[in-house]
C-alpha cells in the first residue's frame, strides 16, 4: 500500500501539472489544439481519481482520518480546490481558468509531494471532533485559495483593460463582474467553513491544549484572516470597498492564509502540525 | 471538367454590381416562387434555386439537357443587364462559388452569418416551389453544412468589424450581460444611436440620453426608452451610470474628471466604463488616470476592428481546405449516385448468377451447407464490388486537381 502512496505522491505534481497546461491551452481560443479539449475531462477525471485514491491507501494504512501534518493538509487543500473549479467551471464554462486555478494546485500539491511524508504509519484513532475541525478547515482554505486567485484573476483582467490590451486574457476570462461575484462567493463559502472550524478547534484546544491561548500566533493570524474574509465577503454592503479593493484584499488573504498553513511547521505555535 | 453536372450559376453580386443595379435587380421574397415557376418552365432547366439579399441575386440552376442554360436565366431574371455586372459559373466552379457564399467567404461583411438563414430560406422557398431536385436538394443542403463548418472550424465569423460593436463588446466585458447595469449615451447622432441600439440588443438593463439639446435626447428615448437629459444635467444624469458612451461633436472636454471622480460616483463598488467614440475627444484624459475608471478612445478601439478583420482573412486561407475537402466529397457522392441504377441492379444479377453457378454445378440438388456457402461467397462479392465502386467515386477526382481548380476560380474572382 505504500508502495502505491509513494508512486502516486510522485506523480500527483507531475499529473496537476500537465492538467493545467491542457486548461491553459484554451487561452488560445479556437487556436487551440484540439487534443486539449479531448484530454481534459479525462485527464481531470485520472488525477484527482488518484489524488483520492491516495488518501483513501493513506487512510487504509493509519486505520483513521488520515491528515495529521500541514503537508497532508495542503494536499487535501490541493485536491479540494481542484474539486471546487470542476463545480464552478461545470456551470460557468471558462475552461481558461482553470489554467491558473490548476496551476495552483499543481504548486501546492509540488510542495506537499516534496515536504510531506511520503508513506502512511498507523495513527491513534481521530474522534469526530477533529474530523470536523480539519475537513472544514481543508474546505475553508480551499474556498479562500479560489477566492485569492479569482482576486487575482479580476486585478489581472482589470489591469489588461486598464492598459487597452484585448489579448487572450481579455477574451478567455470571465469578465470582471463575474470575477469579482466569484470572490466574494468563495470568500463567503470560505468564512462559513473557517467559522465551523475556528469553532470545533478553539472547543478541542480548551479541552486537550493546556497552553492554549487566544494570543497564540497562529490563532491571531487565522482570527486576522477569518475577520479579513468575512470583510470580503460582505464588502458588496460596504461603502467605499470597490470591487478592485475586494480583490486585492482576497489575494492579500490568500498569501496569509499560505503563511498561517506553513506557520505550524515552525516553533512559534502550540498548533505544531509539521 | 465538370460539363457532366449540368450546373451553371449565374448572377450579380456587390462584387460586380454597384447598389443601384442591386436594387433594381433584386427579387423580392414574395416574388421568388414566381421566378422560380418561369425559371423551370422552358424545356432548358429541370431544377433551378434563387439566392436573392441585400449584396447579391443570382440563381443556380441544372440544365436538363444539352442546351445551355445561361441564356434563360439572364432572360429571366437580368433582362437588358450589362455583361459586365454579370458573373457565370460552371460545373466545380459553380459549387465552390456556392459553397464559399453559405460560408460568408464572399460576402462584403467578410464572415457575416446572415448570409446562412438567407441560404436556408432560399431553398425552402424552392422546395416550396418545386424547383429543387436530385441535385440541387444535397448540392445547396452541403452548403449549408459548409457554411456551418467553415464559421466553427475557422475564425472567419469571429471578431466585430464596428467600433460601436466593439465598444459593446467591452462594456460586456467589464459587467456581463449589463441586464443590471446603467448605461448613459452621450450625443445622440448617428453614432450615439448606434451604439445605443447594440446596447439595447445586448439587453442593457437602463438605458438614458444625454445631448446639448433636450429635445434630440428625448427623441432617443421616444425611440429606445430611457430618461433624456440636457448637457448642463450631466452630473445628474452620471449618477449611477456604469458605461458611458461619449459620441458628441464640438470639440472641448464634455465629460471631467470632476464628473467622475470617487466623490460624484458616491464611492459605487463597480468599476465606471467610459467609451469616447467622439472626433476631436470629448472625454478629459485625466479621467484615465481615476481609480476604478477605464477610459477608451476610438484610437484605442479601432485597431481591434481592424485586427479582427485581418484576422477573418487569415481564416479564409483555412476555409479553402474545408472547401476543397467538401467540393471533393460532393463530387465523389454525385460520381456515386451515377451508378446508383447500376449499383441497385447488382444484388440482383449476383443472385440469378449464383443459383445459376450452384445448379450448373450440383445439377439443383445442393446441400443446405452449399447453399449457405455460396450466399455467403455472393454476399462477400457484393461488398467488395461496392466498395470499389465507393472507392473509385472517390478516386475520380484527385485533390491536388481539386485544389488547383479552387486557385484558378479564386484567380478569376
Amino acid at each position: 500500500m505504500n508502495a502505491f502512496i509513494q508512486a502516486g505522491t510522485v506523480l500527483l505534481p507531475s499529473a496537476y501539472m500537465l492538467l493545467a497546461v491542457l486548461h491553459g491551452m484554451a487561452f488560445a481560443g479556437k487556436r487551440a489544439p484540439a487534443f486539449a479539449a479531448r484530454l481534459r475531462p479525462w485527464a481531470f477525471a485520472g488525477t484527482t481519481l488518484l489524488h483520492v485514491a491516495v488518501f483513501g491507501a493513506r487512510w487504509t494504512v493509519a486505520g483513521t482520518f488520515p491528515i495529521d501534518g500541514a503537508w497532508l493538509v495542503v494536499s487535501a487543500t490541493a485536491l479540494s480546490v481542484a474539486l471546487l473549479f470542476a463545480v464552478i467551471s461545470s456551470r460557468t464554462h471558462h475552461v481558461a481558468v482553470g489554467g491558473v486555478v490548476l496551476s495552483m494546485v499543481a504548486l501546492l500539491q509540488t510542495a506537499a509531494s516534496a515536504f510531506g511524508p511520503v508513506r502512511a504509519v498507523q495513527l491513534p484513532p481521530a474522534d469526530s471532533f477533529k474530523l470536523i475541525h480539519v475537513g472544514t478547515l481543508i474546505l475553508a482554505a480551499a474556498a479562500l485559495v479560489l477566492s485569492g486567485i479569482f482576486g487575482y484573476l479580476h486585478l489581472l483582467l482589470f489591469r489588461q483593460m486598464r492598459r487597452k490590451r484585448f489579448g487572450p486574457l481579455y477574451s478567455q476570462l470571465p469578465n470582471l463582474e463575474h470575477l469579482v461575484r466569484l470572490t466574494r462567493r468563495a470568500a463567503l463559502a470560505g468564512f462559513l467553513f473557517l467559522t465551523a472550524s475556528l469553532n470545533v478547534g478553539i472547543a478541542l484546544a480548551h479541552q486537550r491544549v493546556a497552553s492554549f491561548e487566544y494570543t497564540d500566533p497562529q490563532v491571531l493570524l487565522t482570527m486576522a484572516i477569518w475577520v479579513h474574509f468575512g470583510l470580503i465577503a460582505f464588502s458588496r454592503r460596504i461603502r467605499g470597498f470597490s470591487a478592485r479593493r475586494a480583490s486585492i484584499a482576497a489575494v492579500a488573504g490568500l498569501v496569509t492564509l499560505l503563511i498561517t498553513i506553513l506557520m505550524t511547521l515552525v516553533p512559534i505555535t502550540f498548533h505544531q502540525l509539521g | 471538367m465538370d460539363a457532366h453536372l449540368g450546373l451553371c450559376l449565374v448572377g450579380l453580386s456587390h462584387r460586380s454590381a454597384a447598389v443601384a443595379v442591386r436594387e433594381r435587380y433584386a427579387v423580392q421574397p414574395e416574388d421568388a416562387p414566381a421566378c422560380l415557376q418561369g425559371l423551370t418552365d422552358g424545356t432548358t432547366i429541370a431544377e433551378a434555386f434563387l439566392l436573392s439579399t441585400c449584396n447579391r441575386t443570382e440563381a443556380l440552376v441544372v440544365a436538363a439537357g444539352a442546351d445551355d442554360p445561361e441564356p434563360a436565366v439572364r432572360l429571366q431574371l437580368f433582362r437588358n443587364l450589362a455583361d459586365e455586372h454579370l458573373y457565370v459559373f460552371r460545373g466545380v466552379h459553380a459549387v465552390i462559388h456556392l459553397f464559399r457564399v453559405a460560408s460568408g467567404l464572399d460576402s462584403l461583411v467578410l464572415g457575416e452569418s446572415e448570409i446562412q438563414s438567407q441560404v436556408k430560406r432560399a431553398l425552402e422557398v424552392g422546395r416550396s416551389a418545386g424547383t429543387i431536385g436530385e441535385l440541387l436538394l444535397p448540392l445547396v443542403t452541403q452548403a449549408l453544412t459548409v457554411g456551418k463548418r467553415v464559421r466553427s472550424e475557422t475564425e472567419v465569423g469571429l471578431g466585430t468589424l464596428s467600433v460601436a460593436k466593439v465598444a459593446v463588446d467591452v462594456a460586456q466585458r467589464a459587467f456581463g450581460n449589463l441586464a443590471s447595469n446603467r448605461a448613459l449615451v452621450i450625443g445622440t447622432g448617428e453614432t450615439g444611436l448606434l451604439v445605443a441600439r447594440h446596447l439595447k440588443s445586448v439587453g442593457v438593463g437602463a438605458l438614458d440620453f444625454a445631448n446639448r439639446t433636450l429635445e434630440r435626447a428625448q427623441d432617443a428615448t421616444g425611440e429606445l426608452g430611457g430618461r433624456a437629459y440636457a448637457l448642463d444635467q450631466l452630473p445628474e444624469a452620471l449618477r449611477g451610470a456604469d458605461v458611458v458612451v461619449v459620441c458628441i461633436d464640438g470639440g472641448g472636454a464634455v465629460l471631467k474628471r470632476e464628473h467622475v471622480n470617487r466623490r460624484a460616483r458616491g464611492g459605487r463598488d463597480r468599476p465606471l466604463l467610459v467609451i469616447d467614440l467622439s472626433v476631436p475627444r470629448s472625454v478629459d484624459p485625466a479621467v484615465a488616470g481615476l481609480d476604478d475608471v477605464l477610459l477608451y478612445g476610438l484610437d484605442d478601439l479601432q485597431p481591434v476592428v481592424e485586427r479582427n478583420l485581418r484576422s477573418r482573412g487569415e481564416a479564409t486561407e483555412t476555409s479553402s481546405q474545408i472547401l476543397v475537402a467538401e467540393v471533393h466529397k460532393f463530387l465523389a457522392r454525385r460520381t456515386y449516385a451515377a451508378f446508383s441504377p447500376a449499383i441497385a441492379e447488382l444484388p440482383g444479377r449476383f443472385k440469378e448468377l449464383r443459383e445459376a453457378v450452384l445448379d450448373g454445378v450440383t445439377g439443383g440438388k445442393a446441400t443446405p451447407r452449399e447453399l449457405e456457402l455460396a450466399h455467403e461467397l455472393g454476399k462477400r462479392l457484393l461488398d467488395l464490388a461496392l466498395n470499389k465502386v465507393k472507392e473509385g467515386a472517390r478516386r475520380s477526382r484527385s485533390t491536388a486537381a481539386l485544389e488547383a481548380e479552387y486557385q484558378r476560380f479564386l484567380e478569376n474572382l
